[in-house]
C-alpha cells in the first residue's frame, strides 16, 4: 500500500475549528490512539493551506514537505485519515523521515488550550521517564525550567507553575506534549496535597547569570 | 570568587575538544599529542592532559570548561578534574563499537558527580549511526544507576546552540538537585 491508497483509508473525521476547541485537539487524540495500538498504523493529516503530514507509527517518523514552515497555530480545518497496514508494508515516505517526537511535541503544545489532555487526570502528578531531546525540539528556556522540575520527583501542574513562576497554561501544555511523546510517569494526586516546592533557579543562581550572559 | 567548573568527559573521538571550542569565548587551550590509537578514533591527534575554555560571567566570574582525556591511561587527570567539577557533560559517539558500554563505564567513573551536581549525556554522530536510540540510553542509565535521572540529547558538538542547550540543562539540573535537598521538597 502506498500514499495514494492512503486516501481510501478510514476517515477519522474532518475537524472544524468552529465545532471543536481546536483542530489540534483531535489530531493529538488521533496520534495518542495510534501510538497506543500494537498494529502498524499510518496517519495522514491534511491541514488547510499547508502540505499534508504523513505519519508511520512503526518507524516513529513522519514526513512534512513544508517542514521549514511552522504548523499553523489555529487552522480552520484538519482532516485525519488513519489505516492499519501490514507490519512489513513499504513506508509512505522515504525513510528515515523526521523523528515523530518533533510532531508530537508541536501538536501537544498547540492542543487543548491549557486544559489537560483527555487521557490525563486533572490532578495527576508527573515525573519524567527520560528528558525530551531538546536539541531536536524548538523550545523555550521556560519549558526547560518546567521540565527540570519533574526530572527526579513527582509534581502536579500547579506545583510546576508555582516553582517556576511560569503560567499554569504553559505548564499544562508542556505536560500534554511530554505525555503525548510517551516520556512521562504519572501518579494520582496525594491526599492532603504535597509540600509546596520552592523556586529551583533563583535570579542570582548560575543558570540565571549564564542565561543573561548568553542572551537566552 | 566562586568557581564553576564544568567537566567534559567521554571516550576518545566523542567530540569533547570540539564541544568546548563551540562554547568557549577564548581560544581553547588544548594539550594534544599524536594519536597512537587510530582504531578507536581515526583522528591525527588526541587530548593527553586536558582542554580548557571559559565563559565570562559578570564581575569577572567565569564558567571554566575542562575536557578530560578519553583514554583510560590518562585517568589520573580524571581524578584531578572530577574533584573540582560541579557538573559534567558526558559525550558518547553513537558510531563507536559499543557506545552503551562506554556510557556505563564513564557513569561508573564519574557517577558521584550526579550526587553533588549533575550530569548530561550528549550522543554525538547519531546521524551516522541511528542506534542505539535515546530510549536505549535512558534504559541503560536506569539499569546501571536507577537513582539517576540524566538528560540525554543528540548533539552536534560543532553547533554552539546545541552545546548551549546541553550546558543550560546541566546547570538547571545542578540547581534543581540542590533545591530538592531542601526539606520543603520532602515527599
Amino acid at each position: 500500500m502506498g500514499v495514494a491508497e492512503l486516501a481510501d483509508a478510514a476517515l477519522l473525521g474532518r475537524v472544524d475549528a468552529r465545532e471543536a476547541q481546536s483542530p489540534w485537539d483531535d489530531t493529538a487524540q488521533a496520534l495518542h490512539a495510534m501510538l497506543c495500538e500494537p498494529e502498524r498504523t499510518w496517519l495522514k493529516i491534511d491541514i488547510d493551506d499547508a502540505a499534508s503530514v504523513f505519519v508511520d507509527s512503526r518507524l516513529r517518523a513522519f514526513e512534512r514537505p513544508d517542514a521549514a514552515q511552522p504548523l499553523p497555530e489555529a487552522p480552520r480545518t484538519v482532516r485525519l485519515q488513519s489505516t492499519i497496514v501490514p507490519f512489513d508494508a513499504h513506508p509512505p515516505f522515504a525513510p528515515p523521515g523526521e523523528s515523530l517526537d518533533i510532531l508530537l511535541w508541536t501538536v501537544g503544545l498547540l492542543a487543548f488550550d491549557g486544559r489537560p489532555a483527555p487521557w490525563l487526570g486533572a490532578a495527576d502528578r508527573y515525573r519524567l521517564r527520560r528528558w525530551p531531546n531538546f536539541t531536536l525540539l524548538a523550545h523555550s528556556i521556560d519549558q526547560m525550567r518546567l521540565t527540570a522540575q519533574i526530572g527526579s520527583r513527582l509534581h502536579s501542574v500547579d506545583e510546576m507553575a508555582a516553582a517556576t513562576g511560569v503560567e499554569r497554561a504553559a505548564a499544562q501544555a508542556l505536560i500534554n506534549a511530554l505525555s503525548l511523546m510517551g516520556i512521562l510517569h504519572s501518579a494520582p494526586a496525594v491526599a492532603g496535597g504535597a509540600a509546596a516546592p520552592v523556586a529551583s533557579s533563583p535570579a542570582t543562581g548560575l543558570f540565571a547569570r549564564l542565561r543573561r550572559r548568553l542572551g537566552l | 570568587m566562586a568557581e564553576h567548573v564544568i567537566l567534559f568527559t567521554g571516550p576518545m573521538g566523542a567530540g569533547k575538544t570540539t564541544a568546548i571550542q563551540s562554547l568557549s569565548e577564548i581560544e581553547v587551550v588544548a594539550t594534544e599529542a599524536v594519536n597512537s590509537d587510530r582504531i578507536t578514533a581515526d583522528k591525527p591527534t588526541t587530548t593527553v592532559a586536558f582542554d580548557y575554555g571559559e565563559i565570562t560571567l559578570d564581575d569577572d566570574d567565569k564558567v571554566r570548561l575542562y575536557g578530560a582525556p578519553g583514554q583510560r591511561r590518562f585517568d589520573f587527570m580524571w581524578t584531578i578534574l572530577r574533584e573540582r567539577a560541579v557538573g559534567m557533560v558526558l559525550l558518547v559517539n553513537n558510531d563507536a563499537a559499543d557506545p552503551l558500554a562506554s556510557l556505563t563505564e564513564f557513569l561508573g567513573e564519574f557517577g558521584d558527580l550526579h550526587a553533588r551536581g549533575g550530569i548530561v549525556v550528549g550522543v554525538t554522530r547519531s546521524d551516522l549511526a541511528p542506534v542505539p536510540t535515546l530510549d536505549d540510553y535512558a534504559a541503560c542509565i536506569a539499569a546501571a544507576r536507577p537513582e539517576m535521572m540524566i538528560p540525554v540529547f543528540t548533539l552536534d558538538a560543532r553547533e554552539p546552540s546545541q552545546m548551549r542547550t546541553a550546558l543550560m540543562s546541566l546547570i538547571l539540573n545542578v540547581e534543581s538537585t540542590a533545591a530538592s535537598r531542601d526539606p520543603a521538597f520532602a515527599q
